[in-house]
């Protein structure tokens, strides 16, 4: 599930409650609007995030006839500029674990090539590749590089070398984001999009670059299989719009 | 003779009723207006407290009204948002009990979803004590290495003294 890793400009979080126009099963997903639905709030799609308002707080039943006092209502942190951090999945269904390249070939070109049959079946040009580092432990960032060559099953490569060699038996891990600014070119560029996993709660990493609803990708926490996380902040805010 | 007074509603920008209006306007109009405070419809605040509790939302209070919410007892935990410039257990927003804005609230949520929507404050802590440990490791390495240098000019002072 979401939740809220800061702010860009700092300072407190903030909350306001407002009437939903439909169900909230989960906390921790973003809360959206659309001219569809002028009722309430509305959780997102997976790929489209209309007019987000923020990350939910709790959850609430929408009911059109609803019981004296029982119209559901759903508090939201509606901070614009929010860094919502979301755990990687590694695919549509929450809480897959991202899948381990293991390197079959070593390092025998340059730049790096890394060599496995379990490199990801969509492009993921623009987004980002690191040394798998264990469950629990952080990736220092010279372990990571941006993926600029992907061929599906077969390998991943990068312009500029890994500092160590890479050997037989290896260890890696992909996702489709860079917290690197992109040339805004679809299929390229991995900081401008992500998408939800079916439920909302979690950032599906097995999707291709470029996909998904707009968002601006703002750091990456880049640990083991199944608790890497993505930090994005969203630009489709009803506060403000930012205009490419 | 009196006349009423009629009130002519006009959309801002021009156009039919219902349009012209921003998106966060239109948003606005979703917003919850919290506890009734009228007299033939009133709450008090710790109705609508209990209310929240009971429904297992998340209660926004003010550094007042928290010192009559007791979060152990009714299973709730604050939530914690890493931040520069706060402790980050302050928000912004309205109370729920007293309706009254402000920038040092405190929002409490349900235990059951704390780890989902808060920031581990442990985590946080411990993050900045290992960074802060860090720092301080390295005079104490220097102080280890300028005690060996101290040492070895003593020991040549003692053989140069004693020939």
């Amino acid at each position: 599930m979401g939740r809220v890793a800061g702010n860009l400009f700092g300072g407190g979080d903030s909350s306001r409650k407002f009437f939903v126009a439909a169900s909230f099963a989960n906390a921790g997903i973003v809360a959206g609007s659309t001219e569809a639905t002028n009722e309430g709030l509305i959780p997102t799609t997976t790929t489209a995030a209309t007019d987000a308002m923020g990350l939910t707080l709790d959850t609430a039943t929408y009911s059109a006839t609803p019981a004296a006092g029982a119209t559901g209502f759903i508090t939201v942190a509606d901070r614009p500029f929010s860094k919502c951090e979301f755990v990687m999945s590694g695919g549509a269904t929450e809480g897959t674990a991202l899948t381990i390249m293991t390197e079959t070939a070593g390092d025998l070109v340059t730049p790096d090539l890394v060599s496995s049959t379990n490199a990801a079946a969509n492009s993921m040009i623009g987004g980002t590749i690191w040394r798998y580092p264990g469950l629990g432990h952080i990736c220092a960032l010279r372990q990571s590089r941006q993926i600029t060559a992907h061929t599906a099953s077969v390998s991943v490569g990068v312009t500029v070398d890994f500092e160590e060699a890479i050997n037989v038996g290896d260890r890696f891990l992909m996702c489709p984001w860079t917290n690197l600014p992109g040339d805004g070119t679809d299929t390229s560029d991995g900081g401008g999009n992500l998408q939800f996993t079916t439920l909302f709660t979690q950032a599906d990493a097995s999707i291709a670059s470029g996909t998904g609803l707009v968002v601006q990708i703002y750091d990456l926490v880049l640990m083991g299989e199944s608790d890497s996380k993505v930090q994005f902040v969203m630009v489709n805010h009803p506060y403000f719009e930012v205009q490419a | 003779m009196s006349v009423s007074p009629i009130n002519i509603f006009v959309p801002k920008h021009g156009g039919k009723l219902g349009e012209g209006f921003a998106r966060h306007e239109i948003i606005d109009s979703y917003a919850y207006p919290g506890r009734r405070t009228k007299s033939h419809a009133y709450t008090s605040p710790a109705s609508e407290v209990t209310g929240l509790a009971d429904a297992r939302k998340a209660i926004q209070l003010c550094e007042v009204c928290r010192l009559h919410f007791n979060p152990r007892k009714e299973h709730y935990r604050i939530r914690f948002v890493p931040s520069i410039d706060t402790s980050g257990y302050t928000a912004s927003g309205r109370c729920d009990a007293c309706l009254q804005h402000g920038a040092t609230n405190a929002i409490f949520v349900p235990e059951e979803i704390w780890e989902a929507v808060s920031c581990d404050p442990q985590e946080t802590r411990i993050r900045a004590r290992m960074a802060w440990k860090r720092r301080e490791k390295l005079p104490s390495v220097f102080d280890v290495l300028s005690r060996i240098r101290r040492r070895i000019a003593e020991e040549i002072q003692r053989r140069k003294n004693h020939g």
